[in-house]
């Protein structure tokens, strides 16, 4: 890589629906650079976006990002391999934001994941500059077009203009949408940043934006050509640089998440309502006989089938993700170890345990007080091998929810496997019913019939989250 | 005889099956066959 | 490319005659078996169709198995079409496994289900997975992603069946006896012989002949979306 670049983008191949998109294509993005890429609609702009943030597979070529030591890394090439990248800025056409998120948390989360310490004072400081401060604490879901474009725009160019070291942002038709005072400080931010080193890559169509490079490439007939672009545009003040404080992604994948559910639990409501209702139905269905005459088996298997359902449902974080190309956005910042990150973030954790208990509570009713102290001493061991389950089963569900059309298949149909961790788990309580737990690694004793129900639930997972991203 | 109307629902859901699945996949060829052909000709020519 | 669309369909034809002159064979001219040793003695008699459902089934997942690897190694053009046709046969013989079974196993065995039995439970997931795919191949646009995406499924459908194994094995282990499924060739009579090897020669002419359609119907259709490609390039005139 040629010392001065940011990024170099070598003879890559990208394939798109059924065509081929862009061949041989290749540029390479300077310190204190702005390029432009432009092209007709569908040419293949969006998709140099989307290969130069690593978020698509290469046919040929790779990609490569230098890192704040100044090192270079390949961040994808064609052999599949894939690595995180640096911190920058990213823009996506569609907003990449979910509807549930605050404006300020918005700001907050791009900055953190980019590993820019902030405070309160900071954010409220720079919505104000952007005209959103009075937005702050809304939803982005309850934003104009405009202001959530203006937002959008935001977080990719503040990791970028609030950094020292010079980073990259990437902007997909950042001016759709602004009105002009925001194209006006949009423009001014981005010579601001060039100044200081940094580079900027746009793809647009607005011929103002185009006017703000130091070189257009247009793509056409799945190759680039070059242009001088005209640089101008008035360079405004920046805000101050922040500190450093390392890049969180995971950690901000996880803040983010429970903020999203806290503000909106359709996650636990999901999990729980059929989960309680299983529960009702079996205590009305069940409730006149004593199961424990039926055998050991039939009250484990009543009383872990509500945390099952609970496990198996669709999670909310995949329909989270796949609004306005969120998932896109958290997948190049997060890199190769996104998919992962989401099926263990995105899983039903804190269910399991205390629904597996009130299960027992509601429909043990009739079982001897010894045996039920002995149960509920130990409940928690197949419980929480029921989160691995649940790990399991939403890793399974984004794998379904990678398609285009996601609610035209049935991912439950790739769920039946979990059948039989369900079913060691259930024998693993019967185990406990019977006699009592025992803490021995005998193969017929419930530790280890737990162990393997985890190990099954296990090896879904690997298999679910490495072959998709390989 | 125990047993035989096991099997012969199970020749009866089979049969249909597979009757049907073959059906419509031979009406489907045949359709899109008729379709297409024609303007592969032309296109030839 | 004619000549072999008509073998396809002469030789589908041909393997469901076969296959319904097994079935006529199987209730008319194949012996009985002895009552004392069967619960449900012509309920055996499902075996005719059984077992070469179960060949041919057995055939498809090889082929889904061997496209997605093909794609997912080299996107491979054959390898999307194997997986094609492998999905949409392995969901016609896999239902025919699962359906036929459970149905025996419940007047034989009296349990229509085992979940200790490595054949039947892997037989039905990768049914579901093929159920998956089939859904899928028919909702998604074609290209690269979905392809993608769907290969990586098939795959990872594949290594299930090793992790099914070891399931279905532990949960034998512990519930040993439930049902004894019998090895379909097991002391066999020369007219049951014969008859299970009629039966599969038809369900494999089924098999090849249905490769053949499924394979022309995928291409034919393929060539009419590369036209309706080129006459969106083209645009309002």
């Amino acid at each position: 890589m040629e010392p001065g670049n940011l990024v170099e983008v070598s003879g890559i191949e990208v394939h798109r629906g059924r065509s081929m998109v862009l061949h041989e294509a290749s540029l390479s993005l300077g310190k204190g650079e702005v390029i432009a890429l432009i092209g007709e609609n569908g040419s293949g702009k969006s998709t140099l976006i989307e290969a130069i943030s690593g978020i698509i597979p290469l046919r040929s070529g790779d990609v490569q990002w230098r890192l704040e030591n100044d090192s270079n890394r390949t961040v994808r090439d064609s052999q599949g391999r894939r690595r995180p990248l640096p911190p920058m800025g990213l823009t996506l056409q569609k907003d990449g934001m979910c509807g549930e998120e605050t404006v300020i948390e918005r700001i907050a989360t791009a900055l953190s994941v980019s590993g820019l310490s902030h405070d309160e004072s900071i954010l409220t400081r720079l919505l104000e500059e952007w005209g959103l401060s009075h937005r702050s604490k809304s939803r982005v879901a309850h934003l104009s077009s405009g202001l959530r474009r203006r937002l959008s725009v935001l977080s990719g160019i503040a990791p970028v203009a609030l950094s020292r070291p010079p980073r990259v942002s990437i902007l997909d038709e950042p001016s759709e949408g602004l009105d002009t005072a925001s194209k006006n400080l949009l423009g001014g931010w981005i010579r601001a940043m060039a100044r200081n080193g940094h580079g900027v890559i746009i793809a647009t169509h607005d011929k103002e934006v185009i006017q703000w490079a130091d070189r257009v490439l247009e793509v056409c007939d799945s190759s680039l050509k070059e242009s001088p672009g005209e640089s101008s545009g008035p360079e405004l003040n920046l805000p101050k640089p922040l500190e450093m404080a390392g890049q969180t992604p995971i950690a901000s994948l996880m803040k983010w998440t429970i903020s999203m559910e806290m503000r909106n639990p359709v996650d636990t409501v999901g999990r729980a309502v059929p989960a309680i209702v299983a529960i009702l139905l079996a205590y009305a269905l069940v409730g006149s006989i004593d199961p424990i005459d039926h055998g050991s088996n039939l009250l484990a298997a009543l009383v872990l089938a509500p945390p099952f359902i609970s496990a198996v449902t669709s999670p909310a974080i995949s329909r989270r993700l796949s609004e306005e190309d969120c998932g896109r956005w958290w997948n190049a910042n997060v890199g190769p170890i996104s998919r992962p990150a989401f099926s263990i973030i995105g899983s039903s954790v804190i269910i399991p345990i205390p629904m597996a208990y009130f299960s027992w509570i509601v429909l043990a009713g009739s079982v001897d007080s010894q045996v039920s102290i002995e149960v509920l001493k130990w409940l928690w061991l197949p419980a929480i091998c029921m989160i691995d389950l649940a790990i399991a089963a939403t890793s399974l569900h984004l794998l379904a929810s990678d398609l285009s059309r996601p609610g035209a298949v049935s991912a439950s149909l790739l769920l039946i496997v979990l059948v039989w961790p369900f079913l060691e788990l259930t024998e693993a309580l019967s185990m406990i019913i019977d006699n009592g737990m025992q803490i021995t690694l005998q193969f017929n004793g419930p530790l280890v019939t737990c162990f393997f129900a985890s190990l099954i639930s296990a090896l879904v997972w690997i298999s679910a989250v490495l072959f998709p991203d390989t | 005889m125990t047993g035989i109307y096991a099997a012969v629902s199970t020749y009866a859901i089979l049969s249909v099956m597979i009757g049907v699945y073959i059906y419509l996949k031979l009406t489907s060829l045949a359709k899109l066959t008729s379709e297409f052909e024609p303007i592969k000709r032309i296109e030839e020519e | 490319m004619d000549v072999i669309k008509k073998i396809g369909v002469n030789l589908t034809l041909l393997g469901l005659l076969g296959a319904y002159f097994t079935a006529i064979l199987g209730f008319f001219w194949a012996p009985s078996v002895d009552p004392d040793q069967w619960n449900a003695p012509e309920a055996y008699r499902i075996v005719y169709w059984h077992v070469p459902f179960a060949w041919t089934s057995f055939l498809a997942f090889c082929l889904l198995f061997i496209g997605s690897a093909s794609w997912y190694v080299s996107r491979s053009e054959t390898g999307w079409r194997l997986i094609n046709v492998g999905s949409e046969l392995g969901l016609l013989f896999g239902a025919g496994v699962i359906i036929s079974g459970p149905i025996w196993g419940s007047v034989e065995w009296g349990v229509p289900w085992d979940w200790g039995d490595v054949r039947l439970n892997t037989y039905a997931l990768l049914t579901a997975l093929a159920i998956f795919l089939v859904m899928a191949l028919r909702s998604q646009p074609d290209g690269e992603g979905t392809r993608d995406t769907l290969a990586a499924i098939g795959l990872f459908g594949f290594v299930l069946v090793p992790i099914t194994a070891i399931a279905t094995t532990l949960w034998r282990d512990r519930h040993p006896g439930l049902v004894i499924v019998d090895s379909e060739d097991s002391g066999i009579d020369p007219e049951i012989r014969l008859i299970l090897m009629l039966g599969t020669i038809s369900f494999m002419a089924i098999f090849i002949g249905l490769t053949i359609v499924i394979d022309s119907i995928h291409r034919i259709k393929s060539e009419i979306e590369q036209q309706n490609i080129s006459k969106d390039r083209v645009g309002l005139t």
